[in-house]
């Protein structure tokens, strides 16, 4: 093979094999963080809304005991059903919804109802002064709700996914005409079918190595699992996208080594093809 | 040899030819992006730690392991290598108001946990025999619930880990819970203050807080001075 097309092969090898890694690495954005449906799922898996409830219960039991309210009170005052659904509008709005917003009014609305009917149920009567306690204790609490259910840093973070995934997706469409031109250019470059052949399965082989080999030590080293956060809500969050994060990558190389070695077999059909219409 | 019709240098190239681009690129990437990863890496490290976090942490209770009977009253100076400073939630003490009837655990700290067990001492301020302003508070159905039966020359006794504090109460005061002139963390002499909610039965939130001031009047003093 003469040395220009022996460069002239490797090195398109070469890139289609960093073109490869890039749209595993932008496939797995796309469909990780990028996705609301891939973030509401991990909201489920890790149990961020029964850590959430956890932290909202202690927080206003708190409240409650300065109150004269007990945490029994609190512990059923605060319905799982619309915390979730608050939570999942949260997410939403961390992909640009702007209009999904935390019902706060309505968290005040039922506490206070709530809030009164213990007080009836005890047989007290509340004076002036204690009304407003009450009603002091009903905005204390919003707002705590507000705080603990508001994912941290969200409104900096949904004006930023707008704008990162409007140009991931122009990205990965260069990225994926960026590999058929040099997958088209490497099937016509190649001097033999044998160059081709090799110069697509290295290329394969590469780009697997590229992705492989630095997810074995993210996930093996697992460091991740030592970032410190305060709350355990987030943290459990944090590890059930990191670990669902490379199980994604694992599956599309998993793919792509399929594909490696539909490449083999082909290349042996095609051997074995030309053995028979040849004699020797 | 060949296989599927490739020799051994083939197989070789099959090889060696991915290993390479894999470390050629990797070289790359890293030349590329390492101005920009590297000062990501430093913020990185700033919040991953040797460990995972711990979440169901429970502090430790030093008191529980000390001999009242047998702890230091004099004025007498506390060398530093006896003394552990407290950790934070760590129960270091008990309070004693024999005239309200205040018998309560002391915690170094005031977050929602230690409020929930007894006294927490407010972290900005000072430990018994530091010589400064001691701010601490509980709720006020909980052991503060009788702070209002405390007079003006009722004493206070606060046991810790490493000796026995009397004070002596001066002043009570009702204010609110944005009056910052209801604490002076400038003042150069001991002293405890202790505060709640007030009224004592009050049904929900209030912003009102009852005071009480007092004054160190003996207990041996930290020799915090190393």
């Amino acid at each position: 093979m003469k040395p220009f097309e022996f460069l002239g092969t490797s090195l398109l090898s070469f890139l289609l094999s960093i073109l490869l890694a890039l749209t595993v690495v932008a496939a797995v954005i796309q469909t990780s963080i990028f996705s609301e449906a891939f973030f509401r799922k991990q909201v489920d898996l890790s149990g961020y809304s029964s850590y959430i409830m956890d932290e909202l219960q202690d927080s206003l039991s708190s409240y409650g005991m300065v109150s004269s309210f007990d945490s029994a009170f609190f512990k059923s005052a605060v319905s799982s059903d619309a915390l979730q659904a608050d939570i999942y509008r949260e997410v939403s709005r961390l992909y640009g919804h702007e209009g999904m917003a935390i019902n706060q009014d309505l968290f005040r609305e039922t506490l206070v109802a709530k809030l009164y009917e213990d007080v009836e149920k005890r047989g007290l009567e509340p004076t002036d002064n204690e009304r407003e306690g009450i009603e002091y204790l009903a905005d204390v609490s919003t707002e705590a709700y507000g705080t603990i259910v508001t994912i941290p840093f969200s409104r900096q973070i949904s004006n930023l996914m707008l704008t990162a995934k409007s140009l991931m997706d122009k990205i990965f469409l260069g990225i994926i005409i960026a590999d058929m031109a040099v997958l088209v250019n490497l099937l016509l470059f190649g001097s033999s079918h044998r160059k081709k052949f090799e110069g697509v399965a290295n290329a394969l082989a590469g780009a697997l190595l590229m992705i492989g080999v630095p997810s074995v030590w993210v996930t093996t080293s697992g460091f991740y699992k030592n970032v410190a956060l305060t709350s355990k809500a987030l943290y459990y969050l944090v590890q059930s996208i990191v670990d669902e994060f490379f199980g994604l990558i694992w599956i599309y190389l998993a793919i792509m080594a399929v594909i490696w070695l539909l490449v083999f077999v082909s290349e042996i059909a095609y051997v074995q093809s030309k053995r028979k219409g040849h004699s020797y | 040899m060949k296989i599927i019709g490739i020799n051994r240098y083939g197989i070789m190239n099959l090889i060696i030819s991915p290993v390479a681009f894999f470390l050629i690129g990797v070289s790359v990437v890293a030349a590329v992006a390492l101005p920009i990863v590297r000062p990501l890496m430093a913020s990185v490290e700033l919040v991953v730690r040797d460990n995972p976090p711990q979440f169901d942490w429970v502090p430790r209770d030093s008191f529980a392991e000390i001999v009242e009977e047998d702890l230091p009253e004099a004025n007498d100076p506390i060398q530093p290598a006896p003394l552990t400073i407290p950790a934070h939630g760590e129960r270091y003490g008990q309070l004693r108001i024999s005239s309200a009837g205040i018998d309560a655990p002391m915690y170094f700290g005031d977050s929602k946990r230690e409020l929930s067990q007894g006294i927490g001492t407010y972290l900005g301020g000072g430990i018994p025999g530091e010589g400064r302003t001691i701010l601490v508070s509980t709720h006020n159905n909980m052991d503060f619930h009788t702070l209002g039966d405390v007079k003006v020359g009722d004493e206070v006794l606060i046991s810790t880990t490493y000796g026995k504090y009397v004070y002596k109460v001066v002043d009570i005061k009702l204010t609110t819970n944005v009056d910052t002139t209801a604490y002076d963390f400038d003042r150069k002499d001991e002293n405890l203050i202790m505060y709640t909610c007030y009224p004592f039965d009050m049904l929900g939130l209030t912003p009102q807080r009852y005071f009480v001031y007092a004054n160190y009047v003996s207990g041996p003093k930290l020799d915090l001075a190393f």
